[in-house]
């Protein structure tokens, strides 16, 4: 009894999940047109959560080695070395109307256009901190690195404080 | 055993014992607490208060079978039987509360235990939007894994929420058309139960061994999470 009870709560909440999954892609008009990039707005949304889900990997990858009693060198370089590259133009992932107007699920906020001098500041201070993270982590320097890793996270967090939503 | 006072009751039966009292208070205390830090992203402190939780869940699983009559799942009345019948009682004054759990209650017990475990079990392994913080074991699963982990935590927060609601509301609905405060009990431990019930059901007494066996289970899950993960 007590078991079927706790199974089919486990349940309720996987159809949740399941629920709000399959709301996400936008189907409105505005998801469908065309930026000048040759993308959909939808397809700009997805693209730019795509790249944010390697960046987040190889933040992940590079913290979670730095946790570990040893950590693993040659995971936390190529981790680091990726993260300039999957991060190339960022400011321009986020051309106007790919924000919550569009209809499409997004965590992006509209203050991102509303601000843009700010937002693109916000974008440089991590794009300079991750590359000084990829030269710490060329030096195979675990201090340096660490340090270099909070700064550039300190720069993520600056920004999503200000220019993300729960989406 | 207490001998009936001039009203035909016993006064100060023990219903809760102690650890109980401090389980259910401070598992309050935390669950406030972690949905504070969670949603102003103080992660650091968020992963401790959950271990904390974890403990305590430990102690109450064990305190099910080992604890007090009051305290023990198999008290618990949840055949469909006892739940069916139950229920009209909730409609009809003078209410008579059973001593232990009610039917419903123990569902609730049910519910909150279950949907904590869960909580806990998917904060253990999820990771932040940025996979900058992680749980004790999220360096054991994938980006996207430690992120849908993180989801179903957001998710089942809401369960949580509901459920803490539901109980807030039926404790108001007892005191309030029932005419019966459960609160005070769960503080103090002891109330008013009449002579004849009071002869024939033992207090919620306990011992220190007892209680140290699950402290000691508690314990070893904490430092186990804290050993094996990072």
């Amino acid at each position: 009894m007590k078991i079927r009870v706790i199974l089919s709560l486990c349940l309720g909440l996987c159809i949740i999940a399941c629920g709000e999954e399959a709301a996400e892609p936008g189907a409105t008009v505005e998801a469908a047109v065309t930026l000048a990039n040759g993308r959909t707005v939808a397809e700009q949304i997805e693209y730019r959560k795509g790249q944010y889900k390697k960046l987040g990997g190889a933040f992940k990858t590079i913290s979670d080695a730095l946790k570990s009693g040893s950590p693993d060198m040659a995971a936390i370089q190529a981790a680091a070395t990726s993260v300039p590259e999957v991060t190339e133009g960022m400011v321009d992932w986020f051309p106007a109307g790919t924000g919550p107007e569009s209809g499409v699920k997004t965590g992006a906020s509209a203050k991102i256009w509303a601000q843009p001098d700010d937002f693109a500041a916000k974008v440089t201070a991590f794009e300079t901190a991750a590359a000084n993270l990829a030269t710490a982590a060329a030096t195979g320097d675990i201090g340096a690195i660490s340090a270099a890793f909070g700064a550039t996270g300190g720069t993520c967090k600056g920004c999503h404080d200000v220019y993300k939503t729960k989406g | 055993m207490a001998e009936p006072e001039d009203d035909g009751k016993v006064w100060d039966f023990k219903v809760w014992d102690i650890s109980i009292r401090l389980f259910h208070w401070s598992l309050a205390i935390l669950i406030f607490l972690l949905w504070q830090t969670g949603e102003n992203g103080s992660i650091e402190t968020h992963r401790q208060l959950g271990l904390a939780v974890l403990g305590l869940l430990v102690y109450r699983i064990y305190w099910g079978f080992f604890g007090p009559k009051t305290a023990r799942f198999s008290d618990f009345p949840i055949r469909p039987g006892q739940i069916l019948r139950y229920i009209p009682k909730l409609f009809k004054q003078p209410y008579e509360a059973r001593i232990g759990h009610n039917p419903l209650a123990s569902l609730s017990i049910i519910a909150i235990l279950g949907t904590l475990c869960f909580q806990v079990g998917t904060g253990l392994f999820a990771t932040d939007t940025d996979g900058l913080y992680s749980g004790y074991f999220g360096h054991l699963v994938s980006f996207d894994m430690g992120r849908q982990l993180a989801e179903l935590h957001e998710m089942s927060f809401n369960v949580i929420s509901a459920l803490v609601i539901l109980h807030l509301c039926a404790i108001a609905y007892y005191a309030l058309a029932l005419a019966t405060d459960l609160v005070t009990a769960m503080v103090t431990g002891t109330r008013d139960v009449d002579a004849e019930t009071a002869a024939t059901t033992p207090q919620a007494t306990t011992t220190l061994p007892r209680i140290g066996g699950g402290l000691l289970l508690g314990g070893l899950a904490v430092w186990a999470v804290l050993h094996f993960g990072a």
